[in-house]
């Protein structure tokens, strides 16, 4: 399959995972329904309302968040040149959500704390967490990413636990379900700009140094050879990913699995070229993350299902395909 | 009829919850009655808008978020003002005091009464 006809069939798979996420829902507004909404051809307010007020935020909400964990997840393999990191493992989101909790603590919200309190305080925690667990890669001699990853696993199951703890002394439990397992049901327009921003500043800088990235993938001292400050990229890197991570777990809590197999379905299909891995996983993991939002609030209706699980229900079968693929040659 | 036992996540209490039997004694419908769950449970805001409740009764003393005042401004409830609070021991607890809270209930439903009235009396 030539280059361009990939980008074409990944477009092409976030726009229809777009349309499919506005068309989906438990309250029977369908395609044309949605249509006439968008045009401002509704008959009736409650149209009107459901998508330009419910739908649309929650799918702009949701493809950026999928484009912000997986360009993180890109980032992080890349750094510690394997393919099992990603902000969960690594405890990156973990230490964001004990910063998200602190922020709901901190101002007596346990719903949604102010989005500046608890975007900072999410970066915060996440990157106190990363230097955390990297300050284990200095004393490894040797298989320094398998330490950084055990670290990762270990420092960001107690910070995890912490933060769990924290959230389940809050008056409401249901906030727990809603920051451990990820949810967009709250999503409005404001979040959708701060979110944007982050990303677009952050994925394209990452973009512009994708060479120091490719580079990277080859190890510390062929980097540094090839010209790469090292230290200075790693530090760049590392910061864009936990700034990425920090920020969608900010706006929607935990969600799993996007930031691990969005990077491996990239590879498969673009190749290791982080010039193109970049972009190519933040519209891989906008289109999948959209599609799992709205199968979560269809799903089980009138309820709906935490976003997590959906993640992890599609996520994992396609990194267990991958994996079998690989294993057999 | 909707009632909610909180805004963020929006909860909403379905058939087999006390104030579900109270309604329905009182001729109303519940819009949540296709919950799940036992009692009780999130409920989505999509159907909340669909479904157009004409009252909404809260069990929870928080005010509604201004986010959802803006998002519901179209919602018969909101627009009409008919968002009560329902937190009195007599209404959420079942009780011998039961009868007066249903009666209490049924004369608001019936006059459209200001809200406040029926979380006024502990």
């Amino acid at each position: 399959m030539s280059a361009p006809l990939r980008w074409i069939l990944t477009g092409a798979f976030v726009v229809i995972a777009t349309v499919l996420a506005l068309c989906l829902g438990p309250s029977g507004v369908g395609p044309g329904d949605v249509w006439d909404a968008l045009v401002g051809a509704a008959s009736e307010d409650v149209t009107v309302d459901i998508v330009r007020t419910v739908r649309m935020p929650r799918v702009f909400l949701g493809l950026l968040v999928g484009a912000a964990l997986s360009i993180s997840g890109v980032l992080f393999q890349a750094l510690l040149r394997n393919e099992l990191a990603e902000p969960y493992l690594l405890g990156v989101g973990p230490g964001a959500l004990l910063g998200v909790t602190v922020a709901a603590i901190w101002f007596g919200d346990a719903a949604m704390p102010p989005a500046l309190a608890r975007g900072v305080l999410a970066f915060v925690g996440a990157v106190g967490v990363a230097v955390i667990v990297f300050g284990f890669a200095r004393r490894a001699v040797r298989r320094p990413a398998v330490t950084v990853l055990l670290a990762g696993i270990a420092v960001g199951a107690t910070v995890h636990a912490i933060a769990s703890g924290l959230l389940y002394t809050l008056e409401d439990w249901h906030h727990v379900v809603r920051w451990l397992l990820g949810d967009l049901s709250l999503a409005d327009y404001q979040q959708v700009v701060i979110l944007g921003a982050v990303v677009a500043v952050a994925g394209t800088v990452a973009w512009l140094r994708a060479r120091d990235l490719d580079v990277l993938t080859l190890g510390e001292e062929t980097a540094w050879y090839a010209g790469v400050e090292v230290r200075r990229a790693l530090w760049l890197f590392g910061g864009l990913g936990c700034l990425l991570a920090a920020a969608a777990v900010a706006q929607c809590g935990l969600v799993g699995f996007v930031g691990l197999v969005v990077p491996h379905i990239g590879r498969r299909l673009f190749g290791s070229g982080h010039r193109t891995l970049i972009p190519a996983s933040a519209l891989l993991g906008a289109g999948l993350l959209v599609l799992a939002d709205g199968l979560a609030r269809t799903l089980h209706a009138p309820q709906g299902l935490p976003l997590a699980v959906v993640t992890a229900a599609l996520g994992a079968p396609v990194l267990a395909g991958l994996v079998l693929r690989r294993v057999g040659g | 009829m909707l009632v909610l036992g909180g805004w963020d996540p929006l909860y909403a209490m379905g058939r087999g919850s006390l104030l579900d039997d109270l309604l329905r004694i009182c001729g109303c419908s519940n819009v949540a009655c296709d919950l799940r769950t036992d009692a009780s449970g999130p409920f989505s805001e999509e159907l909340i808008l669909a479904r157009r409740p004409a009252w909404i009764l809260v069990t929870s003393p928080e005010p509604m978020p201004a986010r959802l005042q803006a998002r519901w401004k179209n919602l018969p409830a909101v627009r009409d003002g008919q968002v009560a609070p329902a937190w009195a021991d007599d209404v959420v607890r079942g009780g011998p005091r039961i009868l007066d809270a249903l009666e209490r209930l049924h004369a608001v439903l019936r006059a459209s009464k200001p809200p406040a009235y029926l979380g006024a009396m502990k």
